[in-house]
């Protein structure tokens, strides 16, 4: 009897873990055929019906055009953001601050020299802000950023850069910000839609209130390259332009500013650039400093 | 669809396992070469070419074989008595046409990759290539005799407990249970208790540390420091190491399940004194392949030391090209010859009697090996290795930010998994087993470790990274 043991055990526990096991196989199965009939749909009509892509990309191109705090070789950018409905949400309720996203650079950021661009400075986000961080020349910036970091649990989740405060709340009790860059968004695509717009609203309303002197600046999510886009369901750069489209109307709505790094790091697809990449999500650790660089450059 | 996958281990195997155990021994060897076809069909996305291939393969070379022995025979007949040892000129050309069919495939779909890019390899066809040219050349030899049956031969070739990753078993191994098997609760009993710990290995210990690795390519080598250089090799020792034993285990036990004894793969390489003596206990079944099909065949150390050296050499370059078809398998395989030349030069009597030594020169020379190993490409070697020993690059002039202490991060995300490894590595684990092993708790630790693996599974399912938190 003994010498069957784990026979019996393993036949046992097998048994019982059957059902959830072939459960979550044909959810998977369901999802699959799925995403491919979609797919399916898509492909047939692929040429005039589902591609916003390079018409909508002209006009916002024109607009990017008039911007004069631009560098000339952003304006080669092929689709600085797939934003649905353009102007219409910023007309509603304007909340009596000029929306200084586009035209101006500040004239006091211009006189503070390059090192010392971030003094005060706070940067939110989730693992791609954490390897700004790490690997970008943040000179008197504080981050708060951790791997998988959603808007969600702003106030829950731990910081993941070492030797700065643990929680968010401690973070903006104890300084006082002359900007703040929020960069959050991916992680969110899992979740409802209206649901998490909603939510991202109230928390940027939320750290307008407790950081009153601090420019507020929202910035889009970084694209994944097209190949990831292709095969992720959930995390591909349609979702992440329909949340940078959102945020972008948030900013217009209350007049943060707006930055979109997309255009440095795309490839002619509209993708991040997989030669920056090798996850295909996070640019790799040297291109962190040319991100800051760009940041530093647009003074925003 | 691979061991570690939930579709082969609650839906494939069940399902195989419960037909296998009713029918009677006849239809088992058909069940087992249909069944066995089927799991290398989902392997190849139902690639028509490649299942034809691997037919083809064990039709050739049933033919071959039984060519063979029907020139041997006509000879005997012609000429009385056969002289020992002598082979007629039929049997030659057979097996030279066998041979070249064999290794013309593998060549074309492996190495082909050297000159034109996206060429996809028939999985497990370096495998299977070398199990059914062992079967032709003993049967050339008369080691065996050739198979009368093709399901049997067909059912040696695609088991699938080792077609797509090994071990190499040969025919003379496995043929009196190919025609004579008996399959006991006790050994069914056995044969789980090794395919837990080798799934516990894969997903739990290789699947984890992998993470690291994959890590350190996300980051790209110019941003890394030297301890993180050296910690990201060492994950990635641990994870190959892992890898690779727990597919191996995981296939004896597979094997034992249908009444197969399938030959061990690994004896603790890590605890080896020398370079020699690890390739005497890491993938041995690949090690025996090349000694017993080109080092012996060439001479081996017969004729002399100049011949005994080049003989090294080929096996060695043939090693490191088997693994892969790019320059660094090839750089790679020569360092290991000159490794094991200087080895016998003498270093090994010193390795040997200073046991201390002997592990401080191999944990140095088994990561600095894999790291020619893992990374393919040239350029990004060079990186990693200025990166692993700074003092080399001098004061050239890299701007690229650094994260200091980047290395304390990671050793609190994967300190307890690498250490875990680590102890692991020492055949600790297998000892505990096997002295418990029909104890009670150990069934239940057992079942603990199938089910934690399970939960991996089913939590990241199609997603080797297990979430997609960013």
């Amino acid at each position: 009897m003994r010498k069957y043991y784990y026979l019996i055990v393993f036949v046992i526990g097998f048994v019982l873990q059957w059902p959830f096991v072939l459960h979550k196989l044909y959810i998977e199965q369901e999802k699959s055929i799925g995403a491919f009939a979609e797919r399916q749909e898509n492909a047939d009509k692929w040429p005039e019906e589902i591609d916003p892509g390079p018409e909508q990309s002209v006009v916002s191109e024109v607009a990017e055009g008039e911007d004069p705090g631009k560098s000339p070789e952003e304006e080669s950018v092929e689709e600085p953001s797939g934003e649905r409905e353009p102007e219409e949400g910023a007309a509603e309720e304007p909340s009596g601050e000029e929306p200084e996203e586009e035209e101006q650079d500040e004239p006091e950021e211009e006189e503070l020299p390059p090192e010392e661009f971030f003094q005060n400075t706070l940067f939110i986000g989730d693992s791609r802000t954490m390897g700004l961080a790490e690997y970008a020349d943040l000179t008197g910036a504080v981050v708060f950023a951790n791997t998988g970091m959603n808007i969600y649990r702003l106030y829950s989740l731990k910081n993941g850069v070492r030797d700065q405060e643990a929680y968010l709340e401690d973070v903006l009790a104890k300084n006082q910000f002359r900007k703040i860059y929020l960069m959050l968004g991916i992680n969110e695509l899992g979740y409802d839609e209206g649901q998490t717009v909603k939510r991202f609203e109230e928390e940027v309303l939320k750290l307008r209130e407790l950081q009153p002197d601090a420019k507020i600046v929202l910035e889009a999510n970084l694209h994944v390259t097209s190949e990831r886009s292709e095969r992720d369901e959930i995390f591909n750069n349609e979702g992440i332009d329909r949340i940078n489209g959102n945020i972008r109307q948030i900013a217009e709505k209350y007049g943060f500013s707006y930055i979109d790094v997309n255009e440095i790091f795309d490839d002619e697809t509209g993708g991040l650039n997989a030669q920056y990449t090798h996850d295909e999500v996070h640019v790799l650790g040297k291109y962190y400093q040319q991100w800051a660089d760009w940041i530093r450059e647009n003074k925003i | 669809m691979v061991f570690s996958s939930l579709e082969f281990l609650f839906l494939f195997v069940p399902l195989f396992l419960l037909v296998y155990y009713l029918l009677p021994l006849k239809a088992k060897n058909v069940f087992l070469f249909l069944g066995s076809l089927v799991f290398y069909g989902f392997g190849i996305s139902w690639n028509a070419y490649y299942m034809g291939l691997i037919i083809a393969s064990v039709v050739v070379n049933f033919l071959a074989a039984k060519g063979i022995e029907h020139c041997r025979r006509r000879r005997r007949i012609k000429k009385g008595e056969e002289i020992a040892g002598e082979r007629s000129a039929g049997e030659k050309v057979i097996l030279m046409l066998g041979l070249c069919y064999n290794f013309g495939f593998l060549l074309f779909f492996k190495y082909a990759g050297f000159f034109v890019k996206d060429i996809v390899l028939p999985i497990g066809i370096s495998f299977y290539t070398f199990q059914i040219t062992s079967y032709l050349i003993d049967v050339y030899k008369r080691k065996n005799r050739a198979e009368q049956d093709i399901i049997r031969l067909g059912a040696y070739l695609t088991m699938f407990p080792q077609l797509i990753a090994g071990p190499i078993v040969t025919y003379r191994e496995v043929h009196r249970q190919l025609r004579k098997r008996k399959i006991t609760l006790l050994g069914c009993n056995h044969g789980l208790q090794i395919f837990t710990l080798g799934l516990g290995f894969k997903v739990l210990l290789a699947n984890q540390l992998g993470n690291l690795w994959e890590d350190i390519q996300t980051i790209g080598y110019e941003s890394i420091s030297t301890p993180l250089a050296w910690l990201g090799i060492l994950a990635f020792s641990l994870q190959i190491y892992f890898d690779f034993y727990g597919y191996s285990l995981m296939a004896v036990g597979l094997g034992k399940l249908l009444g197969f004894r399938i030959p061990d793969n690994f004896r603790q390489p890590y605890m080896s004194l020398s370079m020699t003596e690890f390739w005497r206990r890491w993938h041995i079944t690949l090690g025996r392949w090349f000694r017993e099909y080109v080092y012996i065949p060439l001479g081996g150390n017969r004729k002399g030391k100049t011949r005994q050296i080049f003989n090294m050499l080929v096996v060695w370059l043939l090693t490191g090209l088997w693994h892969g078809a790019n320059w660094n398998f090839i750089l790679w395989g020569f360092f290991l010859f000159l490794v094991l030349c200087i080895e016998k030069a003498g270093l090994i009597r010193l390795l040997e009697r200073f046991k201390v030594i002997g592990h401080l020169y191999m944990c140095f020379l088994i990561p600095f090996s894999w790291t020619l190993f893992g990374i393919t490409d040239f350029i990004q070697l060079r990186v990693y290795l200025l990166k692993m020993f700074p003092f080399l690059a001098g004061n050239g002039g890299n701007h690229v930010i650094v994260f200091e202490g980047d290395f304390i991060k990671y050793i609190n995300m994967y300190g307890v998994g690498m250490l875990v490894g680590l102890i692991c590595c020492t055949g600790l684990a297998e000892k505990i087993f096997m002295r418990w092993r029909n104890k009670f708790w150990m069934s239940v630790l057992l079942l603990i470790i199938f089910s934690a693996s399970v939960l991996c599974m089913y939590r990241g399912l199609n997603d080797p990274f297990l979430y997609y938190r960013f």
